[in-house]
C-alpha cells in the first residue's frame, strides 16, 4: 500500500490556506486524507447558491455554506467541496449541480418565463432546491417573492408542509424541531414529484446559524433557543444535504426498526 | 285448368301443375304506378260527377274505376304458369360415436359403450328397416368429424377417436347430406363431448343464470334423437378433471392448484390427492370426496423452492373395477420465477452516481433494494450522542456469513471493502459468483477497483479487468465514451434498437468524469465501452467490461459518473432515456434475464405422444450478441424417466447460428434437455427445455356418461333422448311431402288486344255518356 505524499503544490496550498485563515478549505482537504488507508477524498457534493435579482441580493450569508460544508465534512462522510458554487438559471452548468441553495430576505423581480421553465425540468429530471427565506419572519418580501415563482413553478400545488415521519428528519440525525436562526414556524414545506420531495422551503433562516466570521465565530444569534438551536439548525441542514443525496435510503425496511427503537427510546432535549 | 288449356290449343305436355303469376307486382315501382293512376282518374272524374245526379254519376264513376282496373291489371304483367313437379325423398343421418371413450364400460369388464350402441344397432332392425324405406339414410361414424358408412354400422366398428365433437360432427354430416330435406337426424354417443358442446355447456355451469344458447341446435333444421349408450349409475371411475391454476409461480411464494376430482360410483369415501415433481412428492392431501355432488373442488398450495421450469404431477390411487386409470393423474408444467430481484447496494459514501442509479432502480417495483451506505467513518465526529443519530451499524458478518445467498446481486459503488470487511467475506463473495451463480457490480470512484493487496484478490478474480498496483488509480478529466465492435451489438448497451441510432445517441450523450485507470481486460472479458484516448498496458482503458466469472457474472463500469447522462443530458435538451435503459440493460444481463442468454433451446409443444418426433431448436450468439456458426454445441439429457434411453442426435445446422435437433423418446415421462456451447475456448452458458411424454389421453379426462347433454341437444332441436335400453318408440320422425319445381313455361295474360280494348271500352262509354249528358 502505497503512502500518503503530500507534494509541494499541496503543500504550499495548505500553508496558504491556514495562513489566509480560510479554516474550511484547509481542514477539508487536511482533514479527508486521513481516512484509514489514506485515499484521498475527490468532491463529488457541491453547494450550489442561486445567483438571482440585483446585487448580492442573493447572498445574505455569504459566509454560511464554507461554514456549513466544512460541518459537514466534518461529521460525515460526505465528500463535499469546500467553497460554494455560485450558479443562474441560465447557466449550462446548472444540471450538473443538482443541489441547489436559494436564499434571500427581500423581494425580488420574477423570473423570465425560460427560466421557470428551466428551473421546472431540472427539478423534475432530478435536481434538489433548498430554498430559505434569510429573515425568518412571515410575509417577508423573499417569501411573497418566492411563493409568487412557485405558483409559476407548479401551478395549482401548495407547499405543502412535510409530515413528521418524513424521511429528512431521519436521514443523518433524529430530528423533531424545526428551526434555524430564528424558530417561529416550525416546519419544513416542500413539494413532491414522484414520491421525492425535489423543493424544501425553510421559512426559518437556515444559514443564518450557520455563517461565521473570518474568526471563525458565529455571525448571528439564534432566537430563542440560543446555541442547542443552532445545533439544531446545523443538523437540519446536514439531514437535508443527505436526502438530497440518497432520497428515501433511510426508508428502506432495514433501518425502520432500528430508528423506531431509537425515537421510542430517546429523551428529547 | 289443363284441359282447358289443351282444348286451347297449348301444349301441356310434362307439366303437371299451374297458376297466375303476377310478374309486376314483384316491382314497387309497379305497385306506385298503379296507385297514382287511380287517384288521377278520381280526381280528374269528380267536377263531372258532381254535377251529375243519382244513377248517372255512379255508372260514370264505376266505367272510369273499371277502365282504371283493366289497365291495373295490365301494369301487374299476369301469366299463366306451368310447372313440372318432382317429389323428394326426406333424408336421414344417423351418427355412431367412435371415440375411445367409447370403449369404456360401467366397469373394467362390462361390455362396452360401443358394444351397447351396435347391440341397439342390431336388436331395433325393424326400426332401422323402416326408417330405410320411408327415407334417404346414411349412417356416419364419429369422433371429432363424422366418417361415412358404406352401411349400417356392423360388429367391426372400432372406437379410436381421440376426442368427441358431437356439435361439429352434426353440422359437417349436415353438409354431407347436399341438398336433400333433412328429416332428422339420430346419435347415439355416450354425450362425453370434449369440443364445443362442453365448452359452452361447461360456461352454462360455471357461471349460474347465464343463459348461454348454442347457436348450432338453434339453427339446426331437423329435429335430432339422441340415444345415450351406458348407465350412468353404474359407472365406477375417479378422475381428475381439471387443474386451474396460474401461469407461473414464484419462488419461495405459495402456489396454490385448484383440483377438480370426479367421482362416479362409490369406492371410497376419502381419497388421497398428491402433488410429484418428478419422484418427490411435494404436497399430499386427504381429499373428502363429496359423494352428493360428483365433483369435488380440492385446493392444494405448495411453495417452490427453485426457480426454471418444472413438470408437477398430481396424482390419486387407482381402485379396483375402475373404467379408467389414465385419468388419475394430470401432469403440467410450470415456470417458476423470481418473485423480486433482490439487491445488496454497499456504497462507499453518497453520491449524484448513487443517488441516481437508486431512483433508476427504485422505479422497478420488483427490485428489493437493501442499501448500505457508509455516512459516517471513523474519523468523522457527528457531535450528538448515539441515539440522536439515525445511522445504524453495518452488519457485514450477517450479510456476508448468512444473507449471501439470498441476494440475487451486489453492488459495490466507490466502495473499498478494507475498510469494513473481513477478508474471508471476499471469498465467500467470491464464491457466491462463480459457485453459486450470483452477480457483481463494481461501479468506480476513487476508493473502487483497488489492486495490489491481497484483500482484493478474491474479488479480482471474477471481474473482468486486471487491477494494477497502484492507487487511488483514478484519472480525472471528461470524455466521451465510445462503444467498442461488441459494444455496438451487445444488449447491455443497446439503447435504441437501430445499430445506427444506438451508436449516434452514445456519442452525443454528455461527457462522463473520471476513470478508474485499469490495466486492461481479462482473456474471455468482453470490453462494451472504452475511454477515447486515455491508455493503458492493454491499449484503450475500459469503462464498461463484463466477464462471466463461473456460474455468475460479472460487470465493471470505471466511473462514478454515469449519472452525467440523467440530468445533465436533460440539460443539454436531450432525453435521459438511455441512461435508463443503460441500467435496465446491465440488470438484466447481470440477473441472467432469460431473454439475454447467448443460447436459446426451444420445442414445437409442451406434451408428446410416445414416439412422436420432437424437433428442437437452438439458436447461438457469440459474446457480442451476434449469430454464430462457430460454436461447438452439445445437446445432453438433463432429466428422464427411470429406465428410459434417448438417444442424442448430431446437431443439424441450419445457417445464422441455428441448429435443429430431431429426438423420438418413446418412454412416458417428463423429459428435461440442456444445450450447451464452447466458442474459442469459452463456455456461452447453457438453456434447457422440459417436455413431457404422455399417451394422449383427452377423451379419459372425463370419462362419464353425459345423458343431460344430449337432453339439450335433443330439447333444443325438438327430438327427444332415450338410453339405449328404452326402444325405439319416442323414436320416430315426420315424414313431409316435399316437392320441388324443376321447371316452368309463362303464358303472359296482358300484352294482348282483349286486354286493351277491355281497358278502352268503359273509356269511351263513360266519355261518350258524359258528352251527351253534356257533363264536359
Amino acid at each position: 500500500m502505497p503512502p500518503f505524499r503530500l507534494d509541494r503544490r499541496e503543500l504550499l496550498k495548505l500553508l496558504l490556506a491556514s495562513g489566509l485563515g480560510l479554516p474550511a478549505y484547509a481542514r477539508s482537504q487536511v482533514r479527508r486524507p486521513g481516512s484509514m488507508f489514506m485515499i484521498p477524498e475527490r468532491p463529488s457534493f457541491f453547494f450550489t447558491q442561486l445567483i438571482y435579482g440585483q446585487g448580492n441580493q442573493w447572498l445574505p450569508h455569504p459566509t454560511a455554506a464554507e461554514s456549513f460544508l466544512q460541518i459537514l465534512v466534518q461529521r460525515t462522510s460526505v465528500p463535499a467541496g469546500p467553497e460554494r458554487k455560485d450558479i443562474a438559471l441560465g447557466s449550462d452548468r446548472l444540471f450538473y449541480s443538482p443541489f441547489l441553495y436559494l436564499s434571500g430576505a427581500r423581494e425580488f423581480a420574477p423570473w423570465s418565463e425560460p427560466e421557470v421553465d428551466r428551473l421546472r425540468q431540472f427539478l423534475e429530471y432530478g435536481g434538489f432546491l433548498l430554498v430559505d427565506d434569510a429573515l425568518g419572519a412571515s410575509g417577508s418580501g423573499f417569501d411573497q417573492s418566492f411563493q409568487r415563482e412557485f405558483s409559476r413553478l407548479f401551478p395549482g400545488e401548495i407547499l405543502a408542509k412535510l409530515p413528521q415521519d418524513h424521511t429528512v428528519f431521519q436521514t443523518y440525525y433524529l430530528i423533531d424541531r424545526v428551526v434555524g436562526r430564528k424558530a417561529g414556524r416550525p416546519y419544513l414545506s416542500g413539494v413532491d414529484r414522484e414520491g421525492r420531495t425535489v423543493l424544501i422551503y425553510s421559512p426559518n433562516d437556515l444559514a443564518g446559524a450557520w455563517a461565521r466570521d473570518s474568526f471563525g465565530r458565529f455571525m448571528h444569534q439564534v432566537e430563542p433557543g440560543g446555541e442547542r438551536q443552532r445545533e439544531m439548525a446545523i443538523r437540519l441542514g446536514i439531514n437535508i444535504v443527505f436526502y438530497a443525496l440518497t432520497v428515501d435510503y433511510k426508508k428502506d425496511l432495514i433501518h425502520v426498526p432500528f430508528i423506531e427503537e431509537r425515537r421510542r427510546r430517546r429523551v428529547w432535549p | 285448368m289443363m284441359q282447358l288449356l289443351e282444348r286451347l290449343g297449348v301444349d301441356t305436355t310434362g307439366f303437371d301443375r299451374w297458376q297466375i303469376h303476377w310478374a309486376g307486382a314483384e316491382s314497387s315501382a309497379t305497385w306506385w304506378a298503379a296507385g297514382i293512376l287511380l287517384i288521377a282518374l278520381v280526381l280528374f272524374l269528380w267536377p263531372a260527377v258532381r254535377r251529375a245526379r243519382g244513377g248517372k254519376a255512379a255508372l260514370l264513376l264505376s266505367l272510369r274505376l273499371l277502365g282504371a282496373a283493366v289497365i291495373c291489371f295490365a301494369l301487374f304483367q299476369p301469366s299463366l304458369r306451368l310447372a313440372k313437379v318432382v317429389r323428394l325423398t326426406n333424408s336421414l343421418a344417423v351418427l355412431l360415436d367412435t371415440s375411445e371413450s367409447m370403449n369404456l364400460g360401467e366397469s373394467n369388464s362390462g361390455p362396452s359403450r360401443l358394444a351397447q350402441a351396435l347391440k341397439f344397432v342390431d336388436g331395433n332392425r325393424r326400426y332401422f328397416d323402416d326408417l330405410e324405406e320411408k327415407f334417404q339414410v346414411r349412417y356416419f361414424a364419429f369422433a371429432e368429424s363424422p366418417r361415412l358408412l358404406p352401411g349400417r354400422p356392423e360388429a367391426s366398428l372400432a372406437a379410436t377417436g381421440a376426442g368427441t365433437h358431437i356439435l361439429e360432427s352434426m353440422t359437417d354430416a349436415l353438409k354431407e347430406l347436399g341438398s336433400q330435406p333433412v328429416a332428422g337426424m339420430l346419435i347415439l354417443s355416450d354425450g362425453a363431448d370434449n369440443g364445443r358442446l362442453r365448452q359452452i355447456l361447461k360456461a352454462r355451469e360455471d357461471q349460474a343464470g347465464l343463459a348461454l344458447r348454442i347457436p348450432d341446435l338453434a339453427e339446426f333444421p331437423a329435429p335430432v334423437h339422441t340415444v345415450l349408450c351406458g348407465k350412468p349409475e353404474a359407472l365406477h371411475d375417479l378422475a381428475i378433471t381439471e387443474a386451474v391454476h396460474d401461469e407461473y409461480g414464484f419462488v419461495h411464494n405459495p402456489f396454490l392448484i385448484k383440483v377438480k376430482l370426479k367421482s362416479a360410483g362409490r369406492f371410497a369415501d376419502r381419497v388421497a390427492l398428491t402433488l410429484k415433481s418428478g419422484d418427490q412428492v411435494l404436497v399430499s392431501r386427504e381429499v373428502e370426496l363429496d359423494l352428493k355432488q360428483e365433483t369435488t373442488e380440492v385446493k392444494l398450495d405448495f411453495t417452490p423452492r427453485k426457480v426454471g421450469e418444472f413438470l408437477y404431477t398430481l396424482e390419486v390411487p387407482v381402485f379396483a373395477g375402475e373404467a379408467s386409470d389414465l385419468n388419475n393423474r394430470l401432469s403440467f408444467p410450470l415456470r417458476v420465477l423470481r418473485d423480486k430481484v433482490r439487491v445488496l447496494y454497499i456504497v462507499g459514501n453518497p453520491s449524484w452516481d448513487e443517488r441516481f442509479l437508486r431512483m433508476a432502480m427504485k422505479r422497478n417495483p420488483s427490485v428489493d433494494l437493501v442499501s448500505f451506505y457508509i455516512l459516517r467513518e471513523y474519523q468523522d465526529d457527528p457531535m450528538a450522542p448515539q441515539d440522536e443519530l439515525a445511522l445504524i451499524p453495518f452488519p457485514t458478518q450477517k450479510l456476508f456469513t448468512e444473507e449471501l445467498p439470498n441476494f440475487d446481486l451486489v453492488i459495490f459503488q466507490n466502495f473499498f471493502g478494507m475498510e469494513y470487511l473481513l477478508p474471508q467475506y471476499m471469498m465467500l463473495l467470491r464464491d457466491y459468483v462463480k459457485v453459486r451463480g450470483g452477480s457483481v457490480l463494481v461501479i468506480g470512484g476513487i476508493r473502487a477497483l483497488l489492486g495490489g493487496i491481497a484483500f482484493n484478490a478474491p474479488l479480482e478474480e471474477i471481474l473482468p479487468v486486471e487491477l494494477g498496483p497502484d492507487w487511488p488509480n483514478l484519472e480525472e478529466g471528461d470524455y466521451v465514451m465510445y462503444l467498442t465492435p461488441a459494444g455496438r451489438t451487445h444488449p447491455i448497451t443497446r439503447v435504441a434498437q437501430d445499430p445506427a441510432e444506438n451508436e449516434r445517441v452514445w456519442k452525443s450523450l454528455p461527457a462522463l468524469s473520471g476513470i478508474n485507470r485499469t490495466l486492461r481486460a481479462k482473456p474471455g472479458a468482453l470490453v462494451l465501452g472504452e475511454h477515447p484516448f486515455a491508455k493503458g498496458p492493454g491499449g484503450n482503458l475500459p469503462v464498461i467490461a463484463i466477464t462471466e466469472a463461473g456460474a455468475g457474472r460479472c460487470l465493471v463500469v470505471a466511473t462514478d459518473s454515469t449519472w452525467h447522462w440523467n440530468l445533465p443530458a436533460v440539460g443539454q435538451g436531450k432525453s435521459n432515456k438511455p441512461y435508463q435503459i443503460f441500467w435496465d440493460n446491465a440488470l438484466r444481463w447481470l440477473l441472467q434475464d432469460p431473454e439475454m442468454k447467448l443460447l436459446s433451446l426451444t420445442r414445437e409443444k409442451g406434451r408428446y405422444q410416445p414416439g412422436e418426433e420432437v424437433r428442437l431448436a437452438l439458436e447461438v450468439l457469440d459474446e457480442s450478441y451476434q449469430p454464430t456458426d462457430q460454436a461447438r454445441v452439445k445437446l445432453e439429457v438433463a432429466e428422464a424417466p427411470s429406465g428410459a434411453e434417448l438417444p442424442i442426435p448430431e446437431p443439424t445446422p441450419a445457417g445464422k447460428g441455428k441448429y435443429n435437433f430431431t429426438l423420438k423418446p418413446a418412454a412416458v415421462g417428463g423429459y428435461r434437455l440442456r444445450a450447451s456451447a464452447m466458442l474459442a475456448g469459452r463456455s456461452l452458458g447453457h438453456d434447457e427445455v422440459l417436455f413431457e411424454v404422455a399417451e394422449e389421453k383427452r377423451e379419459f379426462e372425463d370419462v362419464a356418461l353425459r345423458p343431460e347433454w344430449l337432453a339439450e341437444i335433443s330439447r333444443e332441436t325438438g327430438g327427444k333422448s332415450v338410453r339405449a335400453d328404452a326402444g325405439t318408440a319416442e323414436l320416430s320422425f315426420k315424414n313431409p311431402v316435399v316437392e320441388k319445381i324443376t321447371g316452368t313455361r309463362d303464358f303472359p295474360l296482358w300484352d294482348n288486344l282483349f286486354t286493351f280494348l277491355c281497358a278502352l271500352a268503359p273509356l269511351s262509354l263513360e266519355w261518350f255518356l258524359r258528352r251527351r249528358w253534356g257533363l264536359s
